[in-house]
């Protein structure tokens, strides 16, 4: 039995690969082929679709903007977590418990809810369409999620560390950034994964932000299918090129994923 | 898409309040305040300041294990009164339909139970 | 960890605070307000008391949304978790073949929502996706776009293939953290394979489990986008579950009032849940 054990993750990730494969088949693929034949190749290979996302600005601002707000929303999320997540996990305050299930409330309200009112909060105060809006929307279900892993990955921290560090003289400032921060930087690559990831996907209170000058990449790629037919290749190839930044971040933090969830919160 | 349609047929009057100042009044009109809603938001005001002024008085929060087998706090206990008195509310409003305020004095017992034995 | 005791650590969730409570108590407050009162488009509005509320209690629609909501996000859970833990079980320790799995399964949980949904779309349309191509090529009588129960199927593969990954992940945390001797010790006891996942994996699997649950539960009660784009709660109403609803009602027929109320019954249950979920994981850790 110990023998085919690598049968089931490797069925898995080949079941996890099919559909991704399909996408950019596709997006190689002419609208014609596409329509009239059945093929798991392209036969008429054609970077047609690229050509067209990369030369025709309404499409590639699309990513430019979606990068921007997912970055955007990162940093403040992470930003804002840190000394929160350092007061759950270092101390007890009045409240702390509720706070911390309401912030987890949060993560939990189907943004469903707050499309509407969100759309009239922002415009009321001169933020809608912009990219600043869509970054702080999003740190409704960000900031509790950063939160909740950062203050696993601190509380792994022995308190010793921060009582030897003020025996020896060090200010809070000069302990929390130049030793407690280098200590968790695992916890804070994997908290900006997960940021990052949960910004990058989400697209019903991405798109109901913007309209042209914030529009994310995801919106722009169900408006044009809505109003010009439904051009297969072009939709495959802009889908396919949406998966490119979370390859890359995943790269960058695959280290930290097996070392981080191990430390996170178990 | 959907949201495209309203923003030109029905929001745009919401998007055009923001011509005025900050901090005008128009900001919160789209809110729809009515002295209902706004005063059961200042009892819950109210509710979170009565605990903050007992914690005051008698701090720790009074812990202890209640008949749910859970380690609550006064602060729970209160979230507990309020989350079940919703579904109380509603219990009522689907079941029955009318005289809602028997519903209200149902949830201020449920309340006092809460308190007493979770 | 025994914690000190100090007020001053207000100061630190301070910026939390106000974000969240601007992202999070203003769209609430609206929606209250809005729960109890009739829209007439330009800020206009009239006191309606509690009349959305009960049409919504009473709806029949509201009642079957809700129970396909419930009957979705209890197969997923109960697909995704066991299919979770055995992958995870399964997963190499060590070697080259740990970043390979790690990269190649986080992909999807890095895809946009929509764009999952498209893939799908594509991947099972049954004359040129290759899923609805293969089952009718092995005899099966499958469009999704057509029959209910292929729509179920469809979506709830989508499902899997897309978040099951996000429980792998959690699961080989768990597992990462148990120490080697506590395997050596079930060796030297001749502990059958199912005793040591049992007694020694499962317990330490415990909290990542919970959160995972927690997780899944949420996300797949929330669910939107994906169905949305894959078949529009289609065909018919099959697979338009709560959240696909709402957004019908509050923004396509823009029946604030209704939709209003029916955000907050939907909150209400989202919360009791939640609720419990937090409670059972607050047990644990006080007793561990």
């Amino acid at each position: 039995m110990k023998k085919y054990k690598w049968l089931v993750p490797t069925l898995y990730i080949i079941f996890l690969m099919l559909p991704i494969y399909w996408l950019i088949n596709m997006s190689f693929k002419t609208t014609t082929e596409i329509i009239n034949t059945y093929s798991l190749w392209p036969r008429e290979f054609t970077t047609e679709n690229y050509v067209k996302i990369f030369t025709d600005s309404t499409w590639y601002m699309g990513y430019v903007n979606s990068i921007t707000y997912t970055v955007f929303n990162t940093i403040i999320s992470v930003a804002a977590a840190l000394p929160a997540a350092y007061a759950f996990s270092r101390y007890k305050f009045l409240g702390d418990k509720h706070l911390f299930f309401w912030l987890l409330t949060n993560r939990m309200a189907p943004p469903a809810v707050f499309a509407l009112p969100f759309f009239q909060f922002y415009s009321s105060v001169n933020l809608f369409d912009t990219h600043i809006a869509v970054a702080l929307s999003h740190c409704l279900f960000n900031i509790p999620l950063a939160v909740w892993i950062l203050e696993g990955f601190m509380s792994a921290v022995p308190k010793e560390l921060d009582e030897t560090a003020y025996v020896d003289g060090y200010s809070f400032n000069r302990f929390f950034f130049k030793i407690f921060i280098p200590t968790i930087a695992a916890g804070i690559g994997i908290t900006m994964f997960f940021c990052f990831m949960f910004s990058w996907v989400e697209l019903l209170l991405a798109k109901t932000l913007t309209a042209t000058e914030a529009k994310p990449i995801a919106a722009t790629m169900t408006r044009t299918a809505s109003t010009s037919g439904y051009e297969l290749g072009l939709l495959a190839a802009a889908g396919s090129l949406t998966i490119i930044p979370g390859a890359i971040v995943i790269y960058f933090v695959r280290n930290y994923i097996a070392k981080g969830f191990a430390m996170g919160r178990v | 898409m959907i949201f495209t349609k309203l923003h030109a047929a029905t929001w745009g009057d919401v998007g055009k309040a923001k011509e005025k100042g900050f901090f005008d009044f128009d900001l919160f009109s789209w809110m729809a305040w009515t002295w209902q809603t706004a005063s059961f938001f200042i009892f819950i005001a109210l509710c979170i300041t009565v605990m903050l002024i007992w914690e005051k008085y008698s701090p720790g929060g009074s812990p202890r294990k209640g008949i749910l087998g859970l380690d609550t706090t006064r602060g729970d206990r209160l979230f507990v009164s309020l989350l079940g008195s919703a579904f109380i509310h509603l219990a009522w409003l689907g079941l029955v339909g009318s005289m809602l305020w028997i519903a209200t004095i149902i949830c201020v017992a449920y309340f006092v139970i809460v308190f007493k034995y979770v | 960890m025994n914690k000190t005791i100090n007020q001053k650590a207000w100061f630190f969730v301070v910026p939390v605070f106000v974000l969240v409570a601007f992202n999070a108590a203003i769209p609430l407050m609206t929606v209250v307000n809005y729960s109890f009162q009739e829209t007439f488009g330009n800020n206009v509005f009239a006191w309606e008391g509690t009349r959305w509320f009960k049409q919504i209690l009473l709806s029949e629609r509201f009642h079957d949304a809700l129970g396909r909501q419930i009957a979705f996000t209890f197969i997923i859970l109960l697909i995704q978790i066991p299919l979770g833990i055995g992958i995870a079980l399964t997963m190499p320790k060590k070697g080259w073949g740990v970043p390979v799995c790690l990269i190649l399964m986080s992909m999807p949980l890095l895809i946009p929502w929509n764009v999952v949904g498209a893939m799908w779309n594509i991947f099972a349309l049954p004359d040129i996706g290759f899923l609805g191509y293969s089952l009718n090529a092995i005899g099966f009588d499958f469009n999704f776009t057509q029959q209910p129960g292929d729509a179920w199927f469809t979506t709830i593969l989508m499902d899997v293939w897309h978040w099951t990954s996000l429980v792998v992940l959690l699961s080989y945390a768990g597992l990462n953290s148990i120490q080697p001797a506590y395997y050596q010790a079930a060796e030297i006891d001749g502990a059958s394979r199912w005793a040591t996942f049992r007694y020694i994996e499962l317990p330490k699997m415990k909290k990542v489990l919970t959160l995972a649950i927690l997780l899944r539960f949420m996300d797949s009660f929330m669910i939107y986008t994906e169905p949305f784009v894959l078949t529009g709660g289609g065909p018919g109403n099959a697979t338009a579950f709560l959240s696909i609803d709402l957004v019908k009602m509050a923004l396509g027929q823009f029946d604030l009032g209704p939709a209003a109320a029916m955000s907050l019954i939907y909150f209400f249950i989202v919360l009791l849940v939640c609720w419990v979920f937090y409670s059972l994981m607050m047990k644990n850790e006080v007793r561990s």
